[in-house]
């Protein structure tokens, strides 16, 4: 479907109106400041438009396919010795892609990865899309469905009432003392307990291989938003202060998984919106159910695995 | 885009760049603030694009091509912007999920009200290739340039984000039964 001219010309006329006519005036002394102690760099390649020919862009892509191969090479004889035998070769198993950043997401498998966390591979029906590097489905109305991982450090003491800043910084956030302890059950029954959430008894759930606890949470339906912080619900917020969600509405019903990978406190979020589809959720059902999890091989740093 | 000032401040004459930034600021900040959304990271995202412009234009050979240049160096810089506020700023609005109260105001309030929100759970890519293309009417090509893409993908980009923005129009007209038809 096309989206047609009247839908571009409104928004050429949104711009229009958006935009500002005058930068303010410090802009140009604090970047004065700045380029007066800035030596200009007099090396390297100059820009140039010109594009890549795609001759040149296969060729790279060769080149580069060619050192990938060569060297999964050196590090699959490496196994085995130099100069070992060879034995039958195995068939490669294709490996899933990575999440794509934004966009409609084909139906396939894919690799959810933060820096530092389990990797998570699941498989995604048609018609969901990525809202930064998270699946989410949207029906163009208010229904709606995601899943996003996270390493949680700790939970907010009051999901409405949850920063004391009117810009909502990161260091005005309410948080539990003393914090959630680092075990599976700490953080379950820490949930269990946030006020506003009417969360359930956390009960034992096994993913891929690894056990957690699940439990279900919701937000009052008849909560006035306006009377939160920014308008906004935050429960929990990531490995630092600064990496968090807030819900922007009532009603919406958390499932949330978590999971001791090897010592990683990972945190599954399978969220829907008022108005999703039975549909709808069963699909979100069947990319849980179809999770695999790899645990970090090097040591875990503390970041939310599907943060933008 | 005065080529006298643009050769004499790639040869390190800091007055002609004053005068060239005096020119280009404008154009910056509001660009950065269509696309960011936030009148300080505009800010900074601007400042940003005006010392990296210093600092790069010798790297600059063909003085025409001036605007594409600073067109991607700007890019960069809201890009970096993005990335360094996003994930706090990201996460609180992505689960945006009010309902729609249009009934009593102008269309025109009610497109404001719609493309905000569906412009702000547009990607940073999309949202640049929609302020490119749809507000500084640059062509496919010309906004394939600067963003560094290739054409097909700048088009692709740009249907999506028009897709994703004539839905978030479209949604408040749609009957509410459609949305919880289960």
């Amino acid at each position: 479907m096309n989206a047609g001219p009247d839908v571009e010309r409104r928004i050429s006329s949104w711009l229009a109106e958006e935009v500002p006519t005058r930068a303010p005036d410090r802009i140009l002394p604090a970047a004065f400041e700045r380029t007066r102690h800035t030596h200009q760099r007099r090396f390297g390649a100059a820009w140039r438009s010109i594009t890549m020919n795609r001759t040149w862009q296969l060729a790279t892509a060769a080149v580069v396919g060619v050192l990938i191969i060569g060297l999964g090479a050196v590090w699959i004889g490496g196994s085995g010795g130099v100069g070992g035998p060879s034995g039958p070769t195995p068939s490669p198993t294709p490996a899933p892609s990575p999440f794509p950043s934004s966009g409609d997401v084909e139906p396939g498998t894919y690799v959810l990865q933060g820096s530092g966390s389990p990797s998570i591979t699941l498989t995604m029906p048609a018609g969901w899309q990525s809202d930064n590097g998270q699946p989410v489905k949207n029906n163009g109305t208010s229904a709606s469905l995601t899943l996003m991982p996270w390493i949680v450090s700790n939970i907010t003491s009051d999901p409405c009432q949850w920063n004391s800043d009117p810009a909502l910084s990161p260091s005005q956030i309410a948080l539990l003392e003393p914090p959630v302890g680092p075990t599976v059950d700490d953080l379950a029954s820490a949930l269990a307990k946030q006020p506003l959430r009417n969360a359930t008894t956390p009960t034992d759930v096994t993913i891929d291989r690894y056990v957690g606890k699940s439990l279900e949470l919701t937000i009052p339906a008849d909560l006035d938003f306006a009377t939160c912080s920014g308008g906004f619900f935050v429960s929990w917020v990531g490995a630092t202060a600064d990496e968090t969600m807030g819900f922007a509405g009532p009603g919406s019903h958390d499932r949330v998984l978590i999971l001791d990978v090897d010592g990683v406190r990972l945190v599954l979020d399978a969220i829907d919106f008022p108005g999703a589809r039975a549909g709808d959720r069963a699909e979100l059902q069947a990319i849980v159910d179809s999770i695999q999890i790899e645990p970090v091989s090097a040591t875990p740093s503390a970041s939310p695995a599907g943060s933008p | 885009m005065d080529r006298e000032l643009v050769e004499r401040a790639r040869s390190g004459d800091h007055d002609a760049f004053e005068v060239l930034a005096a020119g280009i600021v404008d154009h910056c900040y509001g660009v950065a603030r269509l696309i960011l959304r936030d009148a300080d990271r505009a800010e900074d995202a601007a400042q940003e694009a005006l010392v990296r412009c210093w600092r790069d234009l010798p790297s600059l050979r063909e003085v025409d091509r001036f605007d594409a240049w600073l067109g991607r160096l700007l890019m960069r810089a809201i890009n970096d912007e993005f990335r360094r506020g996003s994930r706090f700023r990201a996460n609180i609005t992505v689960l945006t999920r009010e309902p729609s109260t249009t009934d009593a105001v102008s269309t025109a309030i009610a497109d404001r009200e719609l493309l905000e929100r569906g412009f702000a759970r547009l990607s940073i890519e999309h949202r640049s290739i929609v302020v490119l293309r749809l507000h500084l009417g640059l062509s496919v090509q010309e906004t394939a340039t600067i963003l560094g893409i290739p054409v097909g993908t700048a088009k692709s980009r740009l249907h999506y984000a028009t897709e994703a923005l004539r839905r978030a129009l479209e949604a408040d007209t749609e009957p509410r039964s459609q949305e919880v038809s289960a």
